[in-house]
């Protein structure tokens, strides 16, 4: 059995969610900028490419195109039957930008119109795929209202948030997401994205760095903001089911950053009186990561010592990241594991954390 | 089931196995061959033309002659010897032994 936590699907262009938009944002959507509305994007390239060359016809894929020809019956294909997927977590590409734009409102219905289109276009249709909502980050209350109306539904598992953003999300402007998320008992899954992007904050406090290759080094960045803020703000006290996926922020440096945090929280527990607990208990209970990019040491046995500290048997769900450049294949990903963490890490983490069901023998 | 690829570049045959020894993606059938980019005596500048083949998965760079990883020291993709024999090319699955080169043909005409 294997659960895949990360595998990105989206639209080819945003003219694609026009049916599952309301009408004045369909016309904002066709009619802006020189040919239809666009999203900000990264301002680097991947020097290489951004996807797996072997999931997608590059001789047919127009320039700057997001995500060509990732359909649902590509995602059976390539991944799905290909690696024996019981369960895949539906993770957005381009509609993550939703929260990183200024325009908060427009940002609100782009969103409905997406987890629309995800839940027809490949929830509906395919068991062994559980999407995450999309939701207005720059906009709480709005995105407490998108959870209430399609959270509810078995085929949604979770909230989605991007690494980048305007604040970070344990940050008591967010109140109204945590609050709602807990009364229908999703978790949240950040993931990076979009760092230093539309409204959100440069990838790191150094400035702008210049190349793709610096950013993507970086972009956990984002991921350790959200981690620490939610841990500070007292966010998993109030609320003793919330749940916290990090996704593609790294492994190694959360041990160091839970360390430093913890030091800190035995000087500093007076500023954060939320933080009632050490800061590593609640993650213990209450925060999960997915492997990839799994760390590649050069000498490969520094790996299992330098993630020890995260309690991996317990915390880590294996993710594909599917289809993008830095794939982990599921066999030889699980294969750097002991042997006894490997249904822990392959399925049985990810199904307690999402609650999904046990699939049944075919 | 075992894969091989052959190349043609500059005139010499090489044939590599169309698996990368990294994480065993299709390099050769799904990879792409490509001009490397660097710096020589402090300028930018392209590499010999289409000599390396780009791994699909993670992009990872491979000499079509010699095999080696161009960004691994210690990988190199397993190549196989090729000759021509008239209008023939002849791929021996063989390792080719150390005093050998992996192409030891041009290619006709």
């Amino acid at each position: 059995m294997l659960v895949d936590s990360d595998v990105h699907v989206g639209y080819e262009t945003l003219l694609d969610l026009c049916d599952y938009l309301d009408a004045p944002t369909r016309e904002l959507v066709r009619h802006s900028g020189t040919n239809g509305l666009g999203m900000p994007t990264y301002p680097w390239y991947h020097p290489t490419g951004w996807l797996r060359g072997d999931t997608y016809d590059r001789a047919a894929t127009e320039v700057g195109a997001q995500l060509p020809g990732q359909d649902l019956e590509r995602v059976r294909g390539k991944l799905l039957d290909a690696h024996d997927v019981s369960h895949a977590i539906l993770t957005p590409d381009q509609a993550a930008a939703f929260s990183i734009l200024p325009n908060a409102e427009l940002a609100a219905r782009l969103c409905q119109g997406y987890n629309n289109w995800l839940l027809e276009r490949f929830l509906e249709e395919e068991p062994r795929v559980r999407g995450l909502l999309v939701v207005p980050a720059q906009h709480p209350e709005a995105a407490a209202g998108e959870i209430r109306r399609l959270g509810p539904r078995d085929e949604f598992v979770g909230v989605f948030l991007p690494g980048g953003a305007r604040a970070p999300y344990g940050n008591p402007v967010y109140e109204p997401l945590w609050r709602t998320c807990a009364e229908l008992g999703l978790p949240v899954a950040v993931h990076t994205h979009f760092e230093g992007v539309g409204i959100a904050g440069p990838v790191t406090a150094a400035g702008y760095p210049d190349h793709y290759v610096e950013y993507h080094t970086l972009c956990g960045a984002g991921m350790w903001g959200h981690f620490v803020s939610i841990l500070c703000h007292g966010v998993f006290e109030r609320y003793s089911d919330a749940r916290l996926m990090m996704m593609e922020g790294g492994l190694v440096p959360f041990v160091g950053l839970l360390w430093r945090l913890e030091t800190n929280w035995r000087a500093c527990r007076s500023e954060i009186p939320h933080c009632v607990r050490p800061p590593s208990e609640y993650v213990w209970e209450h925060v999960r990561f997915t492997t990839q990019p799994l760390e590649e040491p050069g000498d490969e046995r520094l790996l299992l010592p330098a993630i020890e500290g995260l309690r991996p048997w317990e915390t880590l769900c294996y993710a594909s990241d599917y289809p993008h450049w830095d794939f982990d294949e599921p066999a030889q990903t699980l294969r750097r594991f002991p042997v006894e963490w490997r249904d822990a890490v392959a399925h049985a983490n990810a199904r307690s954390f999402y609650r999904l069901p046990t699939p049944v023998p075919a | 089931m075992r894969r091989v690829a052959v190349f043609c570049v500059d005139g010499r045959f090489h044939a590599l196995a169309d698996r990368c020894p990294h994480r065993g993606a299709p390099l050769c059938s799904r990879g792409e061959v490509v001009t490397g980019i660097e710096v020589r005596n402090g300028r930018l500048t392209t590499g010999p033309p289409n000599a390396l083949v780009r791994c699909p998965w993670h992009k990872w760079d491979f000499e079509i002659a010699t095999g080696r990883c161009a960004v691994h020291g210690r990988l190199r993709v397993r190549r196989y010897t090729v000759r021509t024999d008239g209008d023939e090319l002849v791929v021996s699955l063989d390792l080719p032994r150390p005093w050998q080169t992996a192409s030891t043909s041009h290619a006709p005409g």
